[in-house]
This record gives structure tokens, sequence and C-alpha cells, in this order.
């Protein structure tokens, strides 16, 4: 068997960050408070989520005027758009064989689960 | 680094409740559906108008559009774009092409055929299909995010 390993991205793995990349892919862009409360995530957490998906590529910050006050809206990237397919297609290529009990020993894309 | 199956499993539900959250938070009031209709159909009713004043119209309409995507983003904090990737793609371009007919044959009835009106009367249809799609394609959203229409 020569199949690609299962695309598993390291900078998304934090369950924070797929919440708020899954937001961000349903949007065009998002503001602070909005994706705090969608990712069910602290002022705090998001920010240091936001500032590591940022430096990755994955996602675009900008400031701008809402109801007179500066705030941050957060976009994904076209490369976040693709790890965040990828990763979530991985997850639940994974999720499918642990909920079917298929041959997962069989298929090399998981072995290291299994070790 | 690979997840187990259960941390899998786990981060595939969260993430799944976090996009039900945002459909939630992205639900439209009768008002937005009908803002979405006047502009639909003012917009196919343009070619009433003599050119010039078409031409002013369809201005107001594009200042029109931007208003509304600025209502979106203080409503909801967020802005979705109706051509966006995924399982509503399909309807927006399925009423994109209804929408354009519609324009072509009013315009071609008031301007070669001179029934000044049948803009008026296709910009009204176009009204209603806006409205019917604008609530059709919330419904498809909110599904494809998990949540039952």
């Amino acid at each position: 068997m020569n199949e690609a390993r299962l695309a598993f991205d390291p900078v998304i793995h934090a369950p924070a960050r797929l919440q708020i990349m899954a937001v961000l892919a349903g949007v065009q862009d998002a503001e602070f408070a909005m994706l705090r409360k969608t990712a069910d995530v602290s002022d705090s957490v998001l920010s240091k989520h936001l500032s590591a998906l940022s430096e990755a590529g994955y996602v675009r910050l900008r400031k701008a005027a809402l109801d007179g006050r500066q705030r941050t809206w957060a976009s994904l990237t076209r490369t976040g758009r693709t790890a965040f397919r990828d990763h979530v297609a991985a997850l639940t290529a994974l999720a499918r064989v642990a909920a079917t009990g298929d041959n997962a020993a069989d298929d090399p894309r998981l072995l290291p689960s299994l070790a | 680094m690979q997840p187990s199956f259960t941390e899998a499993a786990e981060a595939l539900a969260a993430m799944r409740a976090s996009q039900a959250r945002l459909a939630q938070a992205a639900d439209c009031p009768p008002a937005r559906h009908f803002a979405f209709a006047a502009l639909m159909g003012g917009l196919i009713a343009t070619p009433a108008l003599p050119s010039f004043y078409a031409l002013l119209a369809e201005g107001v309409l594009l200042l029109g559009v931007a208003l509304v995507v600025r209502w979106d983003r203080r409503r909801t904090g967020m802005f979705i774009n109706g051509y966006r990737a995924g399982r509503t793609r399909p309807l927006t371009f399925a009423m994109l092409a209804v929408v354009l007919a519609l324009y072509a044959t009013g315009f071609w009835l008031a301007r070669d055929r001179g029934i000044w009106w049948a803009p008026l009367a296709t910009g009204t249809v176009a009204a209603g299909i806006g409205y019917y799609a604008s609530m059709l394609w919330q419904r498809v959203f909110r599904r494809e995010m998990g949540v039952s229409a």
C-alpha cells in the first residue's frame, strides 16, 4: 500500500484552534467577541491561539472600527482553509475507523495511533 | 503527531458544536431577508427607467448592498459571503441564473418591445424569488453547520 499518510496538522491540533478555524471556515470574517462566543474560549486563550494561527499563515488579522471602537477581525487565508480541510478530513477518517472498527491495523496511515 | 481515535472523535464533536453556535448566531431576521429581496427586485426593475436614471438607481442599489453588509457586521459580528464554498453555493448560482434571466427578459421587453412596465413585473418576481432564496439559503447553511432547519 502506498497511500499518503493522514494530514494531521500540528498547528490546528489543539481543540480550541480547531474550533476557531471551523468558525472562520464558515464566514468571510468574524469579530473577536463573536469568535470568543462561538469557539467558547476566554479572551486570553483566543488571543493566544489567533496569534499562533496568524504566525502560521492560516489566519489574517486586521483592525477596523465598529460602532466607533477599534476591533479585531479575523479571516482564514487560502493556506489556512486548505490546512483546515485536510486536517478535518484526516480526523474524520480516523473517527470513522474507530466507529466502524474497520481494519485499522491494516491501514498504514493509522499506525502511529495504534503504537 | 497523530491523535487517538477518541481524541479525533472529541475534536470533531467540539468543532461541530462551534459550527452550530455559528449557525445560530448568523440567523437573519425577516427584515434582513426583505432587504435582500428589495435590492434584488430593485436591480431587476431598473431597465424600466431611462438609461441615465437606471445607472443612477443601480449606483444607489450598490450602496444599499454595502449598507446591508455593514448591518450584518454590526448585528452579528461577522459577514458570510453568499458565494462561499459549501452546500449553499449551488443555490446561490441557481438563484443568480434565474435572476439574470429575469433581468435580460425585462430589459429586452422594455427596450426592444416598448413594454416599459415589464421590468417592474420581472422585478417583483425577482423580489419574491430573492426572499424565498434568502430563507432557503439560511436553512441550507444551518443544515451544513449541523443545525436542523
